[in-house]
Formats: structure tokens, sequence, C-alpha cells
């Protein structure tokens, strides 16, 4: 068993497999990004994203996101998922802290149920993956995401978002 | 070790009081800050803070209910005359004193706990409750509405000894989408409607599925006026055996709370709910629900009021275990150690602990000897459970904390020492301007109907409806949609309650604030007789029935809106009684108001939701609203008149003026019960009620439920008054008269109903028709549409929301 070290917070993505399955939340967030006035923006999968506190094997992640947090008919996960290409960056969406993020908690106690000890901390929250789609300026690019993302798709009183991905010149 | 902290307050002049008030948000008035002070320079000491803030939230609007227990000195001017009457209570006076003169013996618990209760039959009680989320809505509104869901769960929870709730509804008022549809664009901090409905819908859908309890009634009215302050209902039906329905609270007993932990959640939420939204608004003052706990304690209560073991019960609602614990221990007293309360993370004061609105808690009695039992189940269930401290005699409120004390109340000053609030209402007499419009060529009338069709607040609720699960429990008898492919909306709801009876119940609502700018007092009777029409139109009978009242009102500082609210509340008095049908519960939202960023106050439309409960003998007998069978006749029950004030068809055409419906009462209620008698004969193959855009859109949706169609001839038909301007056949078609339902009757029965109704009550208008078209014509044909026409537009709105 590979015991991660001090690495004690790793990422879970959840996202439909299901081929052909439309997503109309996609086309809505580019449809709402162009017509705010923000310019053109590619979204290309929106997915549940879940944060694993603590020190766990691999293999215990990978139990963790089979039987917990996947159904293994109709979503794949993927642990600490690397950006595709460095035209693509992440907005992850977050509770704020010391919001009740009652996913989090319900995973948390799941994880317990199923005979994994070491998990401290569990959270949940959204991923998106878009494409920059022509925009080139990065850091401008990164400050527009931001703002459409902190006005249109989170509530600002009870949570906060992270965006990954390369945005300097 | 956390030190008490004393507030210097005794010696503050009028303008420290008031400051105290407002930083601390204690929503306290002058006359209620000085009878504080006035209490503590008494006792000679200074207040701590866990005091003052127990203080402000018992005495919160939301918690006291204030302005409809105070003195309103009400003037009435109608043709040009003062007309004085000082409210000594209005509640007591119109809504409670109607239930008291009623006194039907169906009622075993009325305004007295966390839901009225009406009797199913010998053994088994009906309890309902309804409640409003709506400041935390706007704020937050996934939190908001799924705490809001959670919260009237909780009050059947702790209704009696505890109900098993089989259903929920929601009633949602929200701004019209677009940013062309709204003239508060500077409203601070605020999301757009289109977000907050759609997270309203998410969290009731979360809360409510998670749960296993079905959502299987409700409504969505969309209105300018709500665009910064939604309105959210939420309302549970449970079931509790007859038995059970009494609590009561002894001395010596353990004060025990199960469920969630305690956190920062929606401290001064009661305090809150009562104050106008503005900015800079705090994370704490949102709570965020976790149904896998709360469905995890319901098992335990389920289990405890079986085997007997629990004496009395409520829940943690606004001010947290301040409200739960004062309210049980308002005839005893009580010592509550807060080291107990199990938390979300440290660092929380004492005073916020005791405050918190912290979700999916319940505070019990619990007889000592029957501890190891209740704990057992409690492990079972793996729910948490805490022994906060026990009931005293002493009549005064103790708190604990480390072992120094922080709050020693009497009990009488906290609930009895609140001053009477005293308000001016004023109502003028609305001068009813005649209908000016130029009425569209009647070729257009097929164009109104679309266009009717298609306005959010009539089209299709599908997407909201398809995202609840309404089939848990597996109760429903007539759903939220009707027809071979699910595609009509039925008036109500009925669910079976048990499996070895077909009795069961009937739920409807009656909401339309469009009434209310008119006045308020014909808003009330309409929402009641829609209420009670919808529930007649399936099956259900005013005879064994009961309604509950939900006011959401403005700014009730300023007269005139005060005066609509007294109107209300004088109609709900008027027509509870000319029904018969008693209210049961309710509950008053006040001051539902908002800032914008130049500090305008802005107030809702006065709104109230009318909810309705029935009892139905022989769920057999239930009838749906989609056509059946062609060749049937299609007869409308009721009079039409020229009532096209605050109507949709006016709505969307622009139109001015006009009478606002008005209900004969009487009448009403001679309709109602024939309709019922002719429906439990097995008369009635389809009924639906006639509401927003008349009868237009009625027989659209029995044709759209039916996949037929229709023919209509108008020529025999007459608007009351008769003397009507032409082209009348729009009138007719659109106006929203109230006390009217499309029926369709098999030929052999057609004359045997017809006998049932009074001659100018019963209407033949044609037969429903294998072609799925619907042809309307008068002395000329008026239009034809196909029914799937029909169903794009009405299925539009909720389309573009999928």
């Amino acid at each position: 068993m590979q015991i991660l070290g001090s690495m004690s917070s790793r990422l879970v993505e959840v996202n439909s497999r299901i081929k052909g399955s439309v997503d109309h939340r996609r086309s809505k967030i580019e449809h709402l990004y162009s017509a705010l006035g923000f310019g053109q923006l590619e979204c290309l999968k929106i997915g549940a994203i879940y944060r694993l506190e603590g020190e766990l094997s691999c293999e215990e992640i990978e139990r963790i996101s089979k039987e917990i947090l996947c159904d293994s008919v109709t979503d794949s996960y993927s642990i600490d998922s690397p950006l595709p290409d460095n035209k693509t960056f992440f907005v992850d969406i977050w509770y704020k802290k010391g919001v009740t993020d009652s996913v989090g908690i319900s995973l948390l106690k799941a994880v317990k149920d199923i005979g994994i000890q070491h998990l401290s901390g569990a959270s949940h929250g959204e991923r998106i993956l878009f494409h920059r789609a022509g925009e080139n300026n990065g850091e401008a690019l990164e400050k527009k995401v931001i703002r459409f993302v902190s006005e249109n798709l989170l509530n600002p009183l009870v949570q906060e978002c992270k965006i990954t991905g390369q945005f300097s010149q | 070790m956390k030190e008490t902290t004393p507030i210097e307050f005794t010696s503050l002049n009028e303008e420290g009081l008031l400051n105290l008030s407002k930083e601390r948000l204690l929503s306290l008035s002058l006359p209620e800050m000085k009878a504080i002070q006035e209490y503590y320079q008494k006792i000679s000491r200074e207040p701590t803070d866990i005091e003052m803030e127990t203080i402000a939230q018992t005495w919160s609007e939301h918690c006291k209910h204030k302005t409809f227990k105070g003195k309103i000195d009400y003037t009435e001017i109608r043709s040009g005359r003062h007309y004085r009457k000082v409210y000594d209570g209005l509640l007591n006076e119109t809504v409670i004193q109607a239930t008291q003169e009623l006194s039907k013996r169906f009622c075993l618990s009325v305004f007295e706990d966390n839901a009225g209760i009406i009797a199913l039959d010998k053994k088994w009680g009906v309890a309902f409750k309804v409640e409003t989320h709506n400041h935390p809505s706007a704020l937050e509104p996934y939190g908001g509405a799924g705490t809001g869901i959670g919260g009237v769960i909780r009050d059947i929870l702790g209704v009696g000894l505890g109900a098993k709730p089989i259903a929920n509804s929601d009633v949602f008022c929200v701004g019209e989408f677009g940013p062309d549809k709204n003239s508060f664009g500077s409203a601070a901090n605020i999301l757009p409607p289109e977000r907050i409905l759609t997270r309203v819908i998410d969290g009731v859908r979360d809360y409510g599925n998670r749960m296993g309890i079905p959502t299987c009634n409700g409504a969505v009215f969309f209105h300018k006026g709500y665009y910064a302050n939604p309105l959210v209902f939420c309302g549970t039906v449970g079931l509790i055996p007859r038995d059970k329905i009494k609590k009561k609270v002894t001395s010596g007993e353990l004060i025990v709370s199960i469920g969630g932990k305690t956190g920062r959640d929606g401290i001064h939420g009661a305090t809150f709910s009562s104050a106008a939204l503005e900015e800079n608004l705090s994370s704490s003052l949102v709570q965020i629900g976790d149904a896998i706990v709360e469905k995890k304690a319901m098992e335990v209560i389920l289990r405890a009021q079986k085997e007997n073991l629990v004496s009395a019960i409520t829940d943690c609602g606004a001010g947290g275990y301040s409200s739960a614990v004062g309210e049980l221990a308002s005839s005893s007293g009580a010592k509550v150690y807060l080291e107990k309360v199990p938390l979300k993370y440290v660092g929380l004061e004492p005073w916020e602990i005791w405050l918190s609105e912290s979700q999916e808690r319940m505070v019990l009695s619990l007889p000592k000897e029957n501890l190891e039992r209740f704990q057992e189940i409690c492990q079972s269930e793996d729910v948490d459970c805490s022994i906060l401290g026990e009931f005293t005699n002493t009549g005064r409120l103790e708190l604990f904390y480390l072992g120094q004390i922080y709050c020693d109340l009497d009990l009488k000053f906290l609930h009895d020492g609140i001053p009477r609030v005293y308000k001016k209402a004023l109502w003028r007499e609305p001068e009813v301007e005649p209908l000016s419009v130029e009425f569209p060529h009647q070729a257009q009338t097929g164009d109104i109907l679309k266009k009717l069709l298609a306005h959010p607040n009539i089209a299709s609720k599908r997407w909201v409806i398809h995202q609840y699960d309404h089939e848990v429990q597996g109760r429903s008898i007539v759903k939220p949609f009707t027809g071979l492919e699910q595609s009509g909306p039925n008036d109500a709801t009925v669910l079976k309650t048990h499996l070895d009876s077909w009795r069961g119940i009937a739920l409807s609502n009656g909401i339309n604030p469009l009434y209310g700018e008119i006045d308020p007092y014909w808003m009330a009777a309409n929402n009641i007789d829609e209420a009670l029409r919808n529930l007649v139109a399936v099956g259900g009978s005013i005879d064994a029935c009961a309604i509950l009242d939900n006011f959401c009102w403005g700014d009730v500082n300023d007269p005139e809106i005060m005066g609509g609210l007294v109107r209300a509340s004088l109609a709900c008095y008027d027509f509870s009684k000319i029904f018969g049908v008693p209210f049961i519960s309710g509950k008053d939202s006040l001051n539902n108001t908002w800032k914008d960023r130049e500090g305008n106050l802005f107030s809702i439309p006065a709104t109230l939701l009318i909810s309705a409960i029935g009892i139905i003998k022989d769920v057999r007998r239930a009838v749906t609203a989609d056509f059946k069978g062609a060749g049937n006749w299609i007869a409308l029950i009721g009079k039409t008149k020229e009532e096209m004030g605050g109507s949709h068809a006016a709505y969307v055409q622009g139109w001015e003026g006009g009478q606002v419906p008005k209900v004969e009462g009487k009448s009403a209620k001679n309709l109602m019960r024939t309709l019922s008698r002719a429906m439990a004969q097995g008369r009635v193959r389809s009924c639906h009620d006639l509401s927003e855009g008349g009868l237009g859109v009625t027989i659209s949706e029995m044709c759209i439920g039916g996949g037929l169609g229709a023919k209509i001839d108008l020529s025999h038909c007459q608007v009351c008054p008769s003397q009507m301007q032409v082209p009348w056949e729009q009138l007719f078609l659109f106006s929203e008269s109230s006390t009217r339902w499309l029926i369709e009757l098999e030929p052999k029965k057609v004359n045997g109903v017809k006998k049932l109704f009074p001659a100018d009550s019963f209407l033949l208008l044609g037969r429903v028709s294998k072609e799925p078209v619907l042809e309307v014509k008068s002395k000329q044909p008026l239009f034809k549409l196909k029914v799937q026409e029909l169903k794009k537009n009405w299925e539009s709105f909720s389309r573009s929301q999928e």
C-alpha cells in the first residue's frame, strides 16, 4: 500500500460518462458569458469535485471514488486531473469555510462507514472546464472569468472560486 | 473560560437604546428597548449579551407576531365617509375568531402547536403547516429554500408527540425574468430572479427528495414586485395518531437535543426576517441544511412516539435553542448547560450557541426513566443525542456555561413583558375605472389565448415538477400532471393515506397578488375560493376541509399597506364563516421590503397564500382535469361576469381598469357542495377550475391533458351584467370570475347533473371531439387551433428553463 507522505489533500473529479448526453448548462454558460459582453468562451464540461483530506493511500482514494463518489454505470472519475492543455483552465467553486457543506459531511461519514479511518476532512464543489476560445490575453481573461463566475455562477455570500490554468504571458 | 459579557444598558438614553438595537441587529423598537431597560433597572443589574439576544429573539416579529397581536387603529374611507375601528389583536378578531365560531368537531388542534391538525378518521389525525423562508432565500436561495422545507418538515415532526411527514408543498413568488422586466436595476446585493428561482427549486428538490417525502403540490407566481424579495412558501402534511396530539412538559424531565450539531449558521435569523434587505449582510445569516441528518432524526422521533418515550417535542427553528427551550419551558422553567451542546467547530460564544439556527435539531422533554431506551434508539439510527439540562418549576430560564451562570431571566417577563405594538391602518376604497380598452378584433382572440398559455404564471411548470419526487411513499392518486402522456395540469393533489383504507386527503392552494393591487379584501376572498374550488375539482368537499393562511406583506409601518392587511384579514373571517371552512394554522411574514443603493425602500405586493386540506372518503371517486372521451358534453358551472380587473388577460394585453372578481359567498358555497355531490356519485368524468386566464385557458389545458379537442359554441352564453359591450366573447373567454369549473359529462348524465344546479350556473358549451383541435365559435367562428399548438405555447416557458 502506497502512503502519500505529505500530500494530504487530493481532488477527485466526477463527470458523466454517458456518450451523447447533452448538458444544457454548458451552452447556457457560454451564452451568458457572451450575452453579458465578456466575449467568447467554450465550456467543455461541468462536473462534481471532492477534496479529500488526510493520509490516504492511492488504493483508498480509488476505493472512495469507485464506491462512494461515482455511479459506475453513468460516471467516470479522475484523481488530481491535470489540465488537458494550456488553452484550457478549471474553475472550482467551493463553499466558504464555516458554511455547512452537507455533501462533504455525508462523504466523511460514508468513508468511515466503509472502514477507511484516515480521512480527516471532505468537501464538495463544482468544477467547470473552460477553453479560452481565441482569447489570448491571459491575465485579462483570468480577471474576466473570475468576475463572470463570481457574479453569475456562485453566490459570493457563501461560495468562492479558484481558477487553475496558465494565464501569465 | 469565557466571561459573561454585561452590556452597559440601564443608563442609556433613547438614542443609545436605539443604537444598541441597531448595532446588535436586535430589531427592537424604542418602546421595547425601554421595557427591557425598566426590567433591568427593577432588578438592579445590567443584562448579559445572551439575555439581550434571548429577549430580542423571543420578541421578534417572526416569533411573537406582534403586529397581528397588537392594537390597530383602522380607518376605512368609503364614498367619502370615514369608518373607524380599533382591533385589539387582528388575528384573534378575524382568522382565529372564525375558527372558534365555526367550532368544527373535526378540528383536533388549531393555532396552539407547530401545525394544525384535523381528523382523518377515528384513529388518525392529519397535521398541516405552511411556512415562509423569504429573506434567507433572497440571500442564498439554495440554502434558504432547503432549510425552508427542512424547517416545515420539523414543524410536523414537532407537532404533538411527532407526526410522520407524507407530503410537501411549495409555492414561490419571484420577480419576472429578463433584465427589461424589472425596474429595480440598482437594487443592492440582489441575485437576479432567474438565479433565485433556479436555486430555490434545487434547494426544495434536494431536501424533499433526500428526506423521502413527495413534493406534490405548489405554484409559481412571477411579478416584478418580488424582484429582490422572493417569497418561498414550504408546506408539509403529516399523519399522527389521535392519542399522540397532546404534549406536556413536567418539571424534572430532561431537556434533550437530537440531530444536527451547532455552528454559527443563521445567527439573528429571527430578528433578521423582519428587517429590510440591504447590502453587507453577513453569511452567518444563512443556513445550509443537511437532509440526511434530518431524515435520521425523523426515524428516531417516530420510533420514540410509537414507544411513548417522549412527553413533549418541538423543533429548533428561528431563534434556535432559545426559541425551542423557551417555548417548551414557558409555563415551567429550565436549566440549560450550554457546554453540553455538540458543536460543529470550536470558538462559539455562549450566546451564539444559544441563538444559532443550525438546522436539523429537535428538542424533547424526556422522562429520566426513558433515557436509556431513547439513547438506544438514537444509537441505532446514528443520531447525536445530548442532554442539555432539565425542566424546572422555577419560572426562570437559567443558562450556564462551564459552571458560570450566563442568563437568569423571568420567563413571565420573557414571554409576556413585550409592550403591545400600536399601528395605524388606512384603507381608501379604490375608484374602479371601467375597463378601458379598444378590444382587439375578434380574429385576434386565438392570439390572446396563445399569449396567455405562454405566460409564465399560467404556462406548464413541468421543469419544476419533474425535479421533484412526487411518487415516493407510493400514496399519490391525483398527481401534478394528468392524461395519457401526463402532460395536462391537475387542480390539486390527492393522496391515499393508508394501505388498508380508501380514505385520502386532497391538497390545494390559492394565490393571486394581482387582485390585491386593486383590493386585498377581494384578493383574500378569491384565494380562499380558489383553494376550495381546486379541492372540489378533484373530488374534495368543503364540509371536510380546513385552510391555512400565510400573509406576506410589505412595510406595515405604512398605514395604507397596513390597511390592506386589515382588509385581507376581514375577508378571511367573512369567507371562512360563509364557506364554513375553519383556519387551523398560519404564519405571517411582514416587512418584506428591500432597499436599493440609494436607500429607497420597496415593498412586495400584498400576498396571501391560502392552502387547503380536505378529507376524501373514497379516493376511487377522485376526478382529474383531462378530457376523457370524444362526444362527451362540456358544461360550465358558475356565472361569468365582467371581471377583468387584475386578470391575466389584462396583464398580458396591458388593459387597465375593470372590476376585480367578487366572490358571491353563499351561492359559491352551494355550487361547491352540489358539484362535490355530483362527483361523489361518479357523474363527472373530468373537472378543471377556471382561474388565471379564465375559460380559454381552462379548456385548453383540458384538451392538452386528454389529447382530445373540443367544439365550443358561445352563441347562447351571457356575461353578467348582460349590458356588456361587444365583443363580449373575449370577456367570456378571459374573465376571471370566481367559483367556476368546466366539467365533462357523458351524454346520458347531462340532464341529471343539469337539474342539480341553478339555471344561471349551468351552461352547456359544447362537446369533446376526437380531432385534437379547439374550435370556438359564437355567431361566427372565433378561432380554430390545433391542440398541439396550444400545448407548444403552454410548454414553451418550461422548455426554455429545462
